[in-house]
């Protein structure tokens, strides 16, 4: 071989190096920042590299210089949910223990889907919200009830109730506001992905029915403006956490709710159901998952101002399975079907 | 554990797994290789790894020894795939075990080319035990011959820094592939399917189709990657599975560059035992059906994938008799086929109900009628807004002239760079996406 033709061959370790100290250095930061400026983040170290928790923070903006933060612990979205003692308990009744409470005939109104749990009571009841005295319901009614068997009155609305309203919410609300045909007449800020923990203070894109079109966070917007009707719609990005977890966040934010929006009448909706092979087939998008954290999201209302009001009658079997012909991903409407949401909404309001 | 791209793999798994290997002297490395990659399958298949060990026995101590037996274990071999294929779809708490058709499709190669000759005689168990379960190619190929791995009893599997190196940079751009282009543009036909086909305008129509196929090929070219540099790391040959298939010039060619390990299985232990193009056009075509009925089949078992597998012999044969001249004479037309069918046939690929495949077609060329559903108006406008930067890149990275640039420049300090950014990004892709139980189905 010619030794002008012989080529030096190139060794290179650059791609290793740059790896392990990259690895080593993350790894450290998370290691060292734990207790710190992690302390909110659980790892188990024996199947978790420290350095998740450096990224873990990076998606919650906690660097490793941030202070240490106060507070509840955010639940290890790992864990898989443990239903309540009451859903338990309940699994294996043939009938729901409140039957009581219903009326005479023990049907439970269209609108409720799920048993109620006692209202919390906020203050005197509103005597414009109660059933006229007299009033006899014979079936379909609709309504919000207090464990004392009052009727609250939801009643059928025009487009122009909705004007004043706003609706904030996850994936589903996006849903709405795309194929619900509400654009002309109500105002939206959602994203799919927002949870009871990131609601709040999470950029996402408000649609004003004055046309605005804005990112923004929720908090933004409720102290710069002012509603009449507050629709909340969340917890499908929570079936992996305990129901408790979820129930004071979820009351957080009701409570910052009513304080930004003092005269606003709150609706809290239930969450969706999903269809029968879903919830057949998967460890946490289950019926009864989702019963469970709806009888915790409708224990804040009090049937005064704050309404849990549950559009699952209009898509749902028999059995409480969502429709296979709504939804073609076994978890959201498909768009033709949210016209029969934005139907229930309009004869369910509250008209003070 | 057994997800390249998530955190088990890239932090624990495979860090201990190299370091065993590594302090393994090189002609027992196939025993870590083969224990560790039982460790690996198991942790994601805990019932089924004993299958995989029954398998292996079988196929090894019951190899060349006579015609006779030889024809029993393929035909058990053949078996055990359909069987599974068939319980997938009839058992829905069943579901296919991992890398089963790739690791029997490994079995039946190593009987055939021991039974033709190509071996001349069986290896030792355990480089052959090795072969069929090693880690990096069980559970998504490639389809790696056994003549291919150049195992050795003596000699082992000799490793080297330079070797770790490149290795470790074609496993972090098939990693950025899968995760930031395939994961990311994978959303938009989540998003599709959720709207219903019924209700979306035939211009998002065609962006879904587009953006499936640049889905599917980067996450599985970007797997070959992964594969392959795992490989490179243990010592072994890099194996090719994927050549810039979307510059091919017509269909046929597309395939002789998409998932090249299946197509030459095909080629070799099908169609050329059946007599290949040698006995006529008549035979031909019929050879060509049957290679292509198999693929489709292969890929799954419910009747879009049959259809896919037939059209896509059709089309070839079209190619071949019908088109071939026209082809010569215009050069483009070969591309056009490409660009045009392609797309349409991963549609094919990609739902399994007929009536919604209908439906989308129906959406795709829309001359019979308007929409069953609501169509928002802006939504390819909406959906083009949030993935053209993900389209923008799949596209340049089909061009190969970029493609092969770039991966030629891989040693190179600054790119080196861009992917260490790239794999950081990648990782915090998998912290964020753990805490949810479907990986891009954020809700």
């Amino acid at each position: 071989m010619s030794i002008h033709r012989r080529k030096r061959r190139k060794t290179s370790y650059s791609m290793v190096i740059l790896v392990a100290v990259s690895t080593i250095l993350f790894s450290l930061i998370g290691f060292i920042g734990q207790n710190g400026a992690y302390r909110e983040y659980t790892l188990d170290p024996i199947q978790e590299p420290y350095l998740k928790l450096v990224f873990s923070g990076l998606q919650n903006g906690r660097y490793p210089w941030s202070v240490p933060p106060v507070g509840r612990k955010r639940p290890n979205k790992k864990n898989e949910s443990r239903l309540s003692t009451v859903a338990k308990i309940r699994q294996g009744e043939t009938q729901p223990p409140i039957q009581e409470i219903f009326t005479e005939e023990g049907l439970l109104p269209a609108g409720v889907c799920s048993p109620v749990m006692d209202a919390v009571d906020y203050g005197a009841t509103n005597p414009n919200y109660l059933t006229p005295e007299g009033q006899e319901f014979t079936y379909d009614t609709s309504g919000m009830f207090a464990p004392n068997g009052v009727y609250y009155y939801l009643t059928p609305v025009t487009e122009d109730y909705f004007n004043d309203a706003i609706f904030i919410g996850d994936s589903r609300t996006e849903g709405l506001w795309l194929y619900g045909g509400m654009q002309s007449f109500t105002s939206f800020i959602a994203k799919s992905k927002l949870d009871v923990y990131t609601i709040m203070d999470t950029p996402v894109p408000f649609h004003g029915v004055d046309g605005t079109e804005q990112e923004m966070t929720v908090r933004q917007l409720l102290s710069e403006r002012t509603y009449a009707k507050v629709y909340l719609s969340l917890g499908i990005n929570e079936l992996g956490d305990e129901t408790q977890y979820v129930y004071y966040a979820y009351r957080d934010i009701v409570e910052t709710i009513r304080q930004m929006q003092p005269n606003a009448i709150i609706f809290l909706q239930g969450i969706m159901h999903v269809t029968a092979s879903r919830s057949k087939t998967d460890s946490i998008f289950t019926n009864a998952n989702i019963v469970d954290k709806n009888e915790a999201i409708a224990s804040l209302a009090n049937g005064r101002d704050i309404f849990y009001i549950d559009m699952n009658p209009v898509v749902c079997d028999e059995n409480g399975d969502l429709m296979e012909e709504h939804s073609a991903d076994d978890v959201h409407l498909r768009a033709r079907a949210y016209p029969l949401w934005r139907d229930f909404l309009m004869s369910n309001g509250i008209v003070r | 554990m057994i997800v390249f791209s998530g955190l088990e793999f890239m932090f624990r798994f495979l860090p201990i797994f190299l370091l065993a290997y590594y302090l393994t002297p090189a002609r027992f490395r196939d025993y870590v290789l083969f224990g560790g990659s039982f460790i690996f399958y198991a942790s994601g298949e805990p019932i089924f790894v004993w299958v995989l060990l029954g398998l292996t026995l079988i196929n090894y101590f019951l190899a060349n020894q006579d015609d006779l037996l030889t024809l029993a274990v393929l035909v058990l071999d053949i078996g055990v795939l359909v069987g599974c294929k068939i319980a997938a779809l009839a058992i829905p708490s069943f579901s296919l075990p991992i890398g089963i058709s790739f690791y029997i499709f490994k079995m039946i190669s190593f009987q055939a080319d021991l039974y033709r000759g190509k071996l001349r005689r069986r290896p030792g168990f355990i480089q052959v035990a090795a072969y069929f379960t090693m880690f990096p190619q069980i559970a998504e190929g490639p389809i790696m011959r056994y003549g291919e791995g150049r195992f050795s009893a003596k000699r082992g599997h000799e490793v080297s820094v330079t070797l770790l190196d490149d290795g470790l940079t074609f496993f972090i751009i098939g990693l950025a592939m899968k995760v930031l282009i395939a994961d990311r543009i994978g959303i938009l036909w989540n998003e599709i399917v959720k709207i219903g086909f019924e209700s979306i305008s035939t211009p998002l129509a065609w962006l879904g189709a587009f953006g499936y196929s640049f889905q599917l090929y980067f996450d599985f070219w970007g797997y070959s990657l992964m594969a392959a540099g795992l490989g490179r790391m243990l010592g072994f040959p890099f194996i090719h599975n994927f050549l810039d298939p979307y510059a091919a010039n017509g269909i046929a060619d597309f395939y002789r560059r998409w998932h090249a390990t299946l197509g030459s299985f095909f080629r070799d232990y099908v169609y050329i035992p059946l007599g290949g193009s040698r006995e006529g056009d008549g035979k031909t075509i019929r050879n060509l059906l049957i290679v292509w009925a198999l693929t489709g089949l292969w890929h799954g078992g419910t009747v879009n994938f049959l259809i896919w597998g037939l059209v896509l012999g059709l089309l070839i044969i079209y190619e071949k008799f019908v088109a071939a001249n026209l082809m010569e004479r215009i050069p483009i037309l070969g591309h056009l086929h490409v660009w045009f069918f392609i797309p349409l046939t991963w549609v094919i690929f990609a739902i399994s109900d007929l009536g919604k495949l209908g439906t989308y077609f129906s959406r795709l060329f829309p001359f019979f009628g308007a929409a069953g559903g609501v169509v928002n108006p802006g939504d390819f406008m909406m959906y083009l807004k949030m993935f053209w930067p993900f389209f923008l890149a799949s596209v340049l990275l089909c061009v190969p002239a970029i493609s092969n640039t770039l991966i030629a420049w891989r040693k190179k300090l600054p790119i080196r760079i861009i992917l260490i950014a790239l794999l950081w990004v990648c990782v915090y892709m998998a912290v964020t996406s753990a805490g949810n139980p479907f990986m891009y189905f954020n809700f």
